[in-house]
């Protein structure tokens, strides 16, 4: 990929971390790109990413998809701070507008997923505390059930409704604001 | 401890996944929703019932209501949108009332909705709910005493209950348009139409607390239509980054101070501002984005640092304010320029334009719209090219203006201001349409007609300036776009420039102004003729 290039050449001098999924699958990825996870950017402050990063909570499969985010992602983010340092360097802001539009375009195609790998993803993004993607995913369920009744997103997500009906007439007096 | 998350799914097929997540993952979905309806999942299930605590940012916005008009201060309730049933009320005691503000009667249900749901948030088994990290409220009427304190209330509430860092507070008390004034062309010596509409005022009277101006949580703040009234060390702003004031009431140095109060910002905007004469950015403070929209009295901008800037945004009369600072822009991005109103012929006026672009000459995305393609380039001083300055980083250019059939000299203009952009690669004109006395009511087919703007005359002499000097057209420019081309001598003239000269050009779009086929299908031919490099792709519509 030519607009990852500049992001790629310069993570390469950098260190390599490990991350081991729940299954045992090993990726080898580099900092600046694993460092997107807060989660492991202070695992990596503290010293205790030697032998690996194991990640019980995390398929091969969602970690795949969820490093494919960070290293996207990670190019734009180098790019950014790039961007005080080379100001010399014209070429970059074109790359700057154009990259913009890509990562748009990336971020659509990555939401293309089945809800259960939406779901997981959700999990990973949390536990793995990358803003970005719990941004993107949990924008993408809110935008599911915006404008929707209770009963259209019971239906939607198999959400069984276990209120009494006294509870519930509690509920939209408590909450009468919002039901008017 | 660990769990297997696609377990869940595998056993179950239908398993509620959602109710599964964490309290404050479901609160960050809710938080990408209006309040209420974030509210509303509490009904869905005994799981969803406190899940309104963990949710982190309260949006309200008041649908919008019809267009104030501002002849007799009255309400056109003519307004499709306007039909919702919570409007009902507000307009049958709307109509009898005949005070400032019409809104009043909805103003205050709407005030305490967002009282309830800030105090929503503490009802349930949780000790507290999770930190504020935003609280955006759009409503009319926000200026009026009988809401006063029920806003301040959210304020300060939302000053002791923030994020540390991150909060993000929209607050808009009104929400008519920035700008009424039209863009207008001056035909020799007379106005086609009388000036401005009057300047349009910020009524409001309501200053948001000192709790909000001294919150230390505070990231990014957006005002509209509010007061601000500061005395000296009032406000401190430690982290805010991003400022964007609307029709702020108030003297202008009220505005000036709490800029100065914000050592951390780096993107601001100043809309619709009318009190401000003069503004300077503080020493210290390196903005990355600026945008004065609408502040019709600005004469100057002044700043000490402008290096970081990469994007600067203007809309405003021509040719706009003196802009002095020591260090102009090493690298901008995108500079954006509006000349609204009537476009400038006074030779002073448009030689001040060349000191107002002089800053931003090294932008890479340049859009230039004012009432003549061009901003009156061609006219006047800037008829010289000399007097431009060299735009040598643009790249992309796009300008938007009226272009008349006889204007000649901003043909030439264009032309030479090409010689100014060495490396432009896309270049695009959107030629606005001249005003009319308005036929667009008629539905008969011939009349519809006779209104088209499409026009061809085969019998006009098109004097094509010579084009060889033009080094971007030689060898950079890849891409041009007409957009409501609409056949006119001076449009035709410069399309043939253009496109004679183009070189390297591998992409031609053309769209047309609404009109018959067959004078389209004439144009078309036209320009197919003249595109010099006959491998580009060109597209009609």
């Amino acid at each position: 990929m030519a607009s990852a290039g500049s992001g790629d050449e310069k993570a390469a001098a950098a260190a390599m971390i490990t991350l081991i999924s729940s299954d045992n699958e090993k990726f080898e990825v580099t900092e600046a790109t694993a460092t997107l996870s807060q989660t492991i950017r202070h695992m990596i402050e503290d010293g205790c990413t030697d032998g690996g990063v194991p990640l019980p909570n995390v398929t091969s499969k969602i970690l795949a998809r969820v490093i494919e985010y960070c290293k996207k992602h990670a190019t734009a983010a180098a790019g950014e701070e790039g961007s005080s340092s080379s100001f010399s360097d014209a070429a970059f802001l074109e790359v700057d507008r154009a990259f913009l539009e890509e990562l748009e375009e990336f971020d659509d195609a990555f939401l293309e997923v089945d809800r259960a790998t939406l779901f997981d993803l959700i999990l990973a993004a949390n536990y793995l505390d990358i803003k970005g993607l719990l941004n993107l995913t949990c924008q993408k369920v809110a935008d599911s059930v915006k404008g929707k009744t209770p009963e259209q997103i019971r239906e939607m997500y198999n959400i069984v409704n276990d209120l009494t009906p006294e509870e519930e007439a509690e509920i939209r007096r408590e909450t009468q604001w919002a039901f008017e | 401890m660990y769990w297997e998350p696609s377990a869940v799914i595998n056993a179950g097929g239908r398993a509620d996944r959602l109710s599964r997540l964490a309290d404050g993952v479901l609160g960050h979905i809710l938080s990408f929703l209006p309040a209420a309806e974030a509210a509303r999942a509490a009904a869905l299930s005994r799981r969803w019932r406190h899940v309104f605590a963990a949710v982190h940012a309260i949006t309200f916005k008041e649908p919008k209501r019809p267009v104030r008009d501002d002849d007799d201060g009255g309400w056109s309730s003519d307004d499709p949108d306007s039909a919702d049933d919570d409007d009902e009320d507000y307009f049958s005691s709307s109509s009898s009332s005949s005070g400032r503000y019409p809104t009043l009667a909805a103003a205050v249900p709407f005030a305490d909705a967002v009282s309830a749901a800030l105090h929503s948030r503490h009802r349930g088994p949780h000790a507290a709910p999770v930190p504020l990290r935003g609280l955006r409220v759009e409503f009319d009427g926000g200026g009026s005493d009988a809401s006063a304190a029920a806003v301040d209330s959210w304020l300060h509430y939302a000053a002791r209950n923030a994020a540390a860092g991150e909060l993000h507070v929209d607050l808009r008390l009104g929400r008519r348009p920035i700008c009424a004034r039209a863009h207008i062309l001056r035909r020799g010596d007379a106005t086609r139409r009388p000036g401005y509409a009057p300047p349009e005022a910020c009524h409001s009277s309501y200053a948001p607390p000192v709790s909000l101006l001294r919150c230390a949580a505070l990231r990014r703040l957006r005002l509209a239509s509010c007061r601000l009234d500061m005395p000296d060390a009032a406000a401190f702003l430690p982290a805010l980054d991003t400022l964007h004031l609307t029709r702020i009431a108030g003297s202008g140095l009220a505005v000036q101070r709490l800029v100065s109060t914000c050592p951390r910002l780096t993107d601001l905007t100043l809309e619709a501002c009318c009190n401000l004469t003069e503004f300077s950015v503080p020493g210290g403070v390196r903005l990355r984005k600026l945008a004065v929209r609408c502040c019709h009295d600005l004469a100057a901008v002044v700043a000490a640092d402008l290096s970081e800037l990469r994007s600067f945004e203007y809309s405003g009369p021509m040719p706009g304010p003196s802009i002095q600072t020591m260090n102009c822009p090493r690298q901008i991005l995108s500079c954006t320029v509006n000349f609204c109103g009537v476009e400038a012929m006074d030779p002073a006026e448009l030689g001040r334009l060349r000191e107002f672009l002089l800053p931003f000459a090294g932008a890479v995305n340049m859009q230039i719209k004012s009432a003549r393609l061009g901003a009156s380039i061609g006219h006047g001083v800037l008829s010289s090219a000399l007097e431009l300055p060299c735009f040598h980083a643009l790249r992309h250019l796009e300008l938007t203006g009226m272009l008349p059939e006889d204007d000649v000299a901003t043909v030439a203009g264009l032309g030479k201001m090409l010689e100014r952009t060495p490396i432009l690669e896309t270049l695009s004109l959107f030629f606005m349409p001249e005003p009319e006395v308005s036929h667009y009511s008629c539905c008969n087919e011939d009349q519809l007609r006779t209104v088209h703007k499409l026009k061809y005359n085969q019998n006009a002499v098109l004097a094509v300036p010579e084009g060889n000097g033009v080094a971007c057209l030689r060898e950079r420019t890849r891409e041009i776009n007409l957009v409501h081309y609409q056949g006119g001598t001076a449009q035709r003239m410069l399309a043939k420039f253009l496109l004679c000269n183009a070189r390297v050009v591998g992409e031609v779009y053309c769209e047309f102004a609404r009109g018959p086929l067959f004078i389209q299908t004439k144009l078309m031919e036209e320009i197919t003729g003249w595109v010099l490099n006959k491998s580009a792709k060109m597209v009609f519509f």
